[in-house]
């Protein structure tokens, strides 16, 4: 029977220096963590390069890593670092806009058929929070804490950021 | 009972629309929310612009890449880890050039103090200038991929 190992195991042997057992974490949340990177570059490469150079600080930083908690959402800070540094510009978090008048409201399944186009063409961060809030779902308060800003302004940038999808979405 | 809302409060009402449909807590009651959108015509059509565009990303997935990071982040681990042999070699070898250029200028008293202060400086820049450049400036696989299919 092949044994698995756990989170908590392979940072011990990492620490001690067996970077092989950094393979264990980074086999079981590449898939998460590129996804994640996708969704907050915009394209394959750069999630992928960031996805790699965030697996290269977590190894470099695990004995910063505190055993009582879970190794994602401690990478994720990592990971979500290297993907601002790698996005464009006017990608990036910036202090609140104004935000756009609302559109007309959609209604019907054909009116969603670009999506995926709209949510490509937000800002990372509001990218970010819809794909955690609506694809990972987390909550607010989870939002709230990995993220580090307050719940009402995890509510307000949700809202706006849906507000702005929607209206990308109609124009 | 429902709470008094202004019509100033259009902005909380549609957070709070929001946040009923996320299936969170919120300040207004779903009575609230129906009891001024009866009334405000904007914030019922933003409302419902905003529950579909939910109901659309509920059925939303994941753009999946399936790569497997794993081999390069060993090569990447692995020349890191070279990288900081080098680096500690670099300055060892820097330390001991400039205990011999010292050791020099103090044996041979030499005559030249411009060049006695620019040598020393200038193997200081250039080595803390290779050091400082990145460590992990490796093309990934991704990449290369990439250049080679424009090429």
């Amino acid at each position: 029977m092949k044994k698995v190992m756990h989170d908590v195991e392979a940072i011990r042997r990492c620490r001690e220096g067996e970077v092989e057992a950094f393979r264990h974490l980074v086999h079981r949340y590449q898939r998460r963590a590129l996804a994640h990177a996708r969704a907050l570059t915009g394209n394959d490469a750069d999630a992928a390069d960031a996805a790699q150079s965030a697996f290269l600080d977590a190894f470099r930083h695990l004995r910063r890593f505190d055993e009582t908690r879970e190794f994602y959402p401690w990478f994720y800070v990592l990971l979500r670092n290297r993907c601002f540094k790698r996005v464009r510009p006017q990608d990036r978090p910036s202090a609140d806009e104004p935000v756009e008048p609302v559109a007309p409201a959609v209604h019907s399944p054909e009116d969603l058929y670009d999506l995926r186009t709209a949510l490509d063409r937000l800002r990372a961060d509001e990218r970010e929070l819809i794909v955690l809030k609506h694809l990972d779902g987390w909550t607010y308060d989870e939002l709230a804490e990995r993220l580090e800003i307050p719940r009402g302004t995890v509510m307000s940038r949700l809202f706006h950021a849906r507000q702005r999808l929607k209206a990308l979405m109609s124009a | 009972m429902t709470t008094e809302i202004q019509p100033s409060d259009c902005d909380e009402v549609r957070l709070a629309a929001l946040a009923h449909l996320d299936g969170e807590p919120a300040r207004l009651t779903a009575d609230d929310v129906a009891a001024h959108t009866a009334g405000c015509g904007p914030c019922r059509a933003a409302i419902a612009g905003l529950t579909t565009l939910h109901r659309a990303l509920e059925h939303e997935n994941y753009e999946r890449l399936d790569i497997d990071l794993w081999p390069d982040v060993r090569q990447r681990l692995g020349s890191a880890a070279s990288y900081r042999g080098a680096e500690a070699a670099a300055f060892l070898g820097l330390t001991a050039v400039l205990v011999a250029w010292r050791l020099a200028q103090l044996l041979l008293d030499w005559p030249a103090p411009v060049v006695n202060s620019i040598v020393p400086l200038v193997l200081i820049v250039a080595v803390v200038g290779w050091i400082t450049g990145d460590p992990f400036a490796i093309r990934s696989s991704t990449q290369l991929r990439q250049q080679e299919g424009a090429l």
